[in-house]
């Protein structure tokens, strides 16, 4: 479905996607993970053939983008990374107009305007003006717009940015739908949950390379332990207590808030650690999460861009 | 390019910029105050000076004519500067150019969203200001003044050709300018030879007639070949979704 080879993509001096590899099957569920600047933005372009790679080679549906983009475009939806709904106009308006511009008949769209509106749960919205839908409505009505071409291929961009919990959990659920119809999905997302909920592949990104790939399960397995051991001693005692239980588990990282120790068996850490007269202020042990294995990988956390 | 996709791209900032209540109100007061309040004029120097001669009044009335290119100068920018700028601001220009539809149909569609209703608001007025005009003149030139000749060009060539610029030129400001308000006032300046072409005529520098409204046709149409050579140059589809973030 689609297929990139040594995909690069550089503005003058700076190289925003540097010499990439993969693949995304038919029907597949595909994440790019990363923090803000990983190249997760630019790579969605390319794909989603607004942006003209660089260099290497990019097969998207069986074509080449840089030859064949309005061909490849009429079969993808996008799902933006900002809110870009005409303001001025309703929500039927904006799928009916955004089907439009895809030359789909208007018998068809008046059909599928009201088959979007209720997928998006906004029915009785439908002659509302954007500008009065809450986040997540606005979000729901988006990915709505972008499914009005019957995409092969749905691409989101940080689709539940900004979204309260549950507005996210009702966004998952559409999403989960879509995989159920069979869409193929890209995501790109800096949330590890939303990764681990919605992709059955991930691709983890940084500074425009691919640190890992694999199945969520697979990249815990591969990058972190079992679990994970938090610890908080305070912030001026940390990197003192670091060095001293640095054999405990299988390793550590110090953040300035807390020190993760990774063990098989965080339980035996802790005693461990405790048995050596350290008492920390709060300890909680938990699974490994796709956070930890961008932290092994990256020596940062997602979020701290 | 598809006629459909750029009717449906100017269809739709029809209906946005119709939502708005500037542009609604600029479109109607500024093209009717003056088909209404030019003839008043007429009126005047008519009846407080009963001993003006026709040929005055026939420079006055193509003079006034010419009034409305300012309109044709200036309003294309409420609407194209929302429709290029809000939207750039608004970052909806990004799902547009996800769809198949080609950039020269986005441009064409835009174009003719901010030109067509001007072209229409100032040819009803101008048609009333003719209307009236030739009413009060009556009384001292005997026959209607207008339509002439020059009355043809200057509505069918000069004012496209003008109001075509002012988009032109729009577009190139979008591509530098993040708000709105800042592209109104930079375009805004497209008024200012219009507006010295005027005065010349009125203070009879100027001779508006055919010969003289087909060299400025000329002009402008050569002016509309290069900015629109340049703006679809920056109207270009990355350069956009990149670089106008």
């Amino acid at each position: 479905m689609i297929r990139a080879q040594g995909l690069t993509k550089r503005y003058g001096d700076f190289t925003a996607v540097d010499s990439i590899d993969f693949a995304v099957r038919r029907g597949e569920s595909f994440g790019l993970l990363g923090p803000n600047g990983a190249g997760k933005s630019t790579t969605m372009r390319m794909i989603a053939a607004t942006t003209r790679r660089s260099s290497g080679e990019l097969e998207i549906l069986g074509k080449d983008p840089n030859r064949s983009g309005p061909e490849i475009r009429a079969h993808l939806g996008v799902v933006p990374q900002e809110g870009n709904l005409d303001t001025e106009l309703t929500c039927a308006e904006n799928l009916y107009i955004y089907g439009r511009y895809f030359g789909l008949a208007r018998g068809y769209l008046k059909l599928k305007v009201e088959e979007l509106l209720a997928f998006a749960q906004l029915e009785e919205k439908r002659d509302v003006k954007v500008d009065e839908l809450s986040g997540g409505m606005k979000r729901r009505l988006t990915i709505a717009r972008a499914l009005v071409n019957e995409p092969e291929v749905l691409l989101l961009d940080e689709p539940t940015t900004g979204l309260d919990p549950q507005a996210r959990h009702i966004l998952w659920d559409r999403l989960f739908r879509l995989r159920e119809q069979g869409v193929t999905l890209v995501t790109t997302t800096h949330f590890m949950d939303e990764a681990e909920q919605l992709c059955e592949r991930l691709m983890v990104m940084d500074r425009g390379r691919i640190m890992a790939e694999g199945s969520p399960q697979q990249l815990i397995r591969e990058h972190s332990t079992r679990e994970v051991l938090e610890l908080r001693f305070g912030s001026q005692r940390n990197a003192e207590v670091a060095a001293a239980i640095a054999d405990v588990g299988s390793y550590q990282e110090a953040l300035p808030d807390r020190i993760l120790v990774y063990a098989e068996d965080g339980e035996q850490a802790l005693r461990e650690i405790l048995s050596r007269g350290f008492d920390p202020l709060t300890s909680l042990v938990r699974r490994s999460s796709l956070e930890d294995v961008f932290l092994r990988l990256t020596g940062r956390t997602l979020v701290d861009e | 390019m598809r006629i459909d996709d750029v009717a449906a791209i100017a269809g739709k900032d029809l209906r946005a910029a119709w939502t708005r209540k500037g542009i609604r109100y600029g479109l109607g007061i500024f093209p009717l105050l003056s088909a209404f309040s030019l003839p008043f004029v007429v009126r005047l120097v008519i009846h407080q000076r009963p001993d003006v001669a026709p040929a005055v009044v026939e420079d006055l009335l193509r003079s006034f004519l010419f009034f409305f290119m300012i309109a044709v100068s200036s309003l294309p920018t409420a609407i194209a500067s929302y429709a290029l700028i809000g939207e750039k601001v608004e970052r909806s220009l990004e799902p547009l150019l996800a769809t198949p539809i080609s950039v020269g149909s986005v441009l064409l569609g835009k174009m003719i969203a901010a030109v067509l209703p001007t072209l229409i608001a100032v040819w009803v007025a101008s048609s009333v200001f003719m209307l009236l005009a030739n009413r009060e003149a009556a009384s001292l030139l005997h026959q209607s003044y207008f339509p002439r000749a020059e009355t043809w060009i200057l509505l069918l060539a000069l004012m496209p050709a003008a109001a075509l610029l002012t988009v032109n030129i729009d577009i190139l400001i979008s591509a530098r300018v993040a708000d709105v308000r800042s592209a109104q006032q930079i375009a805004g300046l497209v008024v200012l030879p219009v507006s010295g072409i005027y005065v010349a005529a009125q203070l009879g520098s100027v001779q508006l007639d055919s010969a003289v409204l087909w060299i400025m046709t000329a002009a402008v149409l050569a002016l509309d070949a290069i900015t629109l050579w340049a703006a679809t140059r920056v109207f270009d589809r990355e350069e956009i979704l990149i670089r106008w973030g």
